[in-house]
């Protein structure tokens, strides 16, 4: 009796819900713009990482397939099925974890060569008074963490265009700044602008470079005590395979549920590690967007 | 006996939903009646009605006060009061529903309640904690984004010479804080500045360029488009001194003030990172006592 009641009233609540979402105008999205909207993000992340570490994207994601297949290969050759699971995770979602320290030290050392590039403009325009001949003048002999960032002021036909196309395979938000306020800066007058350079914008930028070092210094601490933890903790778990008594402890049911929790705790503590020290998502600009917005407000 | 609960609470449910939609249609008055609520729902808006309901209870007062729900959601770019209402209303009977059913299934399969009947209000109290924490979370990012993307508006209103908005009735799209605004990637502060929905909590209609900075400033949560509005009070209306000057060096002075806020927040969670730091231990530590117990269960290495 009880039963049946409980399918009576169940049905009616599905029904209930059934028509409430039915009647809701465009509560079902289009399958293929949820994935690209959340795939979109993946994607980007992973050639802004590639473009931090120098290495071509192509190259970036051939090595990611690489160490993947390593992953497989090794977690099949223990037998664990956890430990397999686990390195296949370890080899995508980890992979950025263990490089972001190198990537965001490149990226320092990028941003302050930029800086002394600015402070380079600003002297070279209080001498030549032409922006662009500068920029050009500047771009012939790059800084060697920038070699590759000015090949476009070399080669593009316009200071505006190589701008652009500066800031966007860069990937980087502080480029992007610099490029903005270079291309502002063609706008205006060259000797004021001499003084707002060296006397504002060059600090600023000083500033925002010493914001990221500040918080890029407490995450490595923490990072590197992690990544040391992770490293005795693998070592640890290969160490027992290779013992036969723990060897089948790992691929009893109560070792491999071990293996979870200690897996889930690990990744629990990272995330959370994450979570405290994790800095402000950078602002970034669509340098297309920008010039064609500076077109408009220089002629008001 | 217990399992008479879920059927008894469900069928209530049931009943109270089918009697609130029959109210709702006007089934339960005269006809006088009902087309005078229809005429009146279709004469105050949504907002004003709800606005209305709050301002006439006690508790809404109190709670729209202490929490400030309607300046969140409109923060969080999630519509009004309202819609955070209607959220976690849905989400603390997605939640119960969802209890409820894994008990009937479980009542049903013969193998008695999965979940005791005691846990599933608390579910409920938690999936609205959730959705509250979730809005302000959501808040508080795009507060942050915001005043970010005007804090490097700055620099170039200061290299440009231009004023940040030309009228004092609402950003135009054509005004320098918009059409930056739209140029940058995320789109958080356009959508801020091109709503108008800043206007249900201004006081009163702005009659300056920097009195309509401060009211978007406040009703999003902004405090740098007050400090933007202070800079076009000495610089455009006051006449003060040089405008390009001001902008530069308040640009300045936020990163400045951004730099000590990092190191402040860095420094005050030196020792709360160890807390997941003893994590990472404890996940060492659960591997080594977990074998060594096997293994002496089994006979020892």
């Amino acid at each position: 009796m009880i039963a049946l009641l409980f399918l009576e009233v169940l049905a009616i609540l599905c029904l209930i819900g059934a028509t409430v979402i039915w009647g809701r105008p465009g509560s079902v999205r289009s399958a293929s713009a949820t994935l690209r909207q959340r795939v979109l993000p993946f994607a980007d992340a992973e050639r802004d990482l590639a473009a931090s570490l120098g290495v071509p994207f192509g190259v970036w994601m051939a090595a990611r397939f690489a160490l993947l297949s390593m992953a497989l290969l090794v977690g099949l050759t223990t037998g664990i099925l956890v430990i397999t699971v686990i390195l296949l995770l370890f080899a995508t979602v980890g992979v950025p974890w263990l490089v972001e320290d190198v990537a965001a030290a490149r990226r320092s050392k990028a941003d302050r060569a930029l800086v002394a590039t600015v402070r380079d403009v600003a002297n070279g325009l209080h001498r030549v008074g032409n922006l662009d001949a500068v920029v050009r003048e500047i771009a012939q002999h790059p800084r060697a963490e920038l070699h590759h960032l000015l090949v476009p002021l070399q080669t593009a036909p316009s200071v505006e265009a190589a701008l652009v196309h500066m800031a966007e395979t860069s990937r980087s938000p502080f480029v992007e700044d610099v490029c903005v306020l270079l291309l502002t800066g063609r706008t205006r007058d060259p000797r004021e602008l001499v003084h707002q350079l060296r006397d504002q914008v060059v600090p600023e930028l000083e500033e925002d470079i010493a914001v990221l070092d500040a918080t890029r210094a407490a995450v490595v601490v923490q990072r590197r005590s992690a990544q040391m933890i992770g490293a005795v903790l693998a070592v640890l778990i290969g160490a027992f395979n290779t013992v036969p008594a723990l060897h089948d402890f790992l691929i009893s049911a109560q070792g491999e549920l071990t293996l979870v929790i200690a897996a889930l705790i690990f990744a629990g503590s990272i995330s959370a590690m994450g979570a405290l020290l994790r800095p402000p998502r950078p602002v970034r600009w669509d340098l297309r967007l920008v010039r064609s917005e500076l077109g408009r407000l220089g002629r008001d | 006996m217990t399992e008479l609960w879920l059927p008894t609470a469900l069928l209530c449910g049931t009943v109270v939903a089918v009697a609130v939609a029959l109210g709702r249609s006007g089934a339960f008055m005269t006809a006088e009646a009902t087309t005078i609520r229809r005429v009146r729902r279709r004469l105050v808006s949504r907002h004003a009605r709800w606005s209305g309901a709050v301002a006439g209870s006690s508790i809404g007062r109190v709670l729209q006060e202490r929490f400030a729900i309607g300046r969140l959601q409109l923060a969080a770019g999630r519509g009004d009061a309202q819609a955070f209402v209607r959220r976690v209303a849905t989400l603390v009977m997605l939640s119960v529903f969802t209890l409820g059913v894994t008990d009937a299934v479980g009542v049903l399969a013969g193998a008695g309640m999965v979940v005791a009947p005691a846990w599933i209000p608390v579910a409920g109290i938690l999936a609205g904690l959730l959705a509250f924490a979730g809005v302000q979370r959501a808040a508080r990012q795009r507060r942050e984004v915001a005043s970010l993307q005007v804090a490097k508006m700055l620099l170039l209103f200061g290299l440009l010479r231009v004023p940040p908005v030309h009228s004092h009735d609402a950003v135009q799209p054509a005004d320098p804080l918009l059409a930056l605004a739209r140029s940058m990637r995320d789109p958080t502060l356009a959508e801020m500045l091109s709503s108008e929905q800043w206007r249900h909590y201004a006081p009163a209609p702005p009659r300056s360029r920097a009195e309509l900075l401060e009211a978007i400033g406040a009703a999003y949560g902004v405090p740098i488009l007050a400090q933007l509005a202070q800079l076009v009070r000495s610089t455009q209306e006051y006449g003060g001194r040089d405008p390009a000057a001001e902008y530069l060096a308040t640009a300045r002075a936020f990163t400045a003030q951004r730099l000590a806020d990092a190191r402040v927040r860095l420094g005050s969670r030196t020792i709360t990172v160890l807390v997941p730091m003893v994590g990472l231990l404890a996940a060492l530590f659960v591997v080594i006592f977990s074998a060594v117990a096997y293994a002496s269960a089994n006979g020892g290495l």
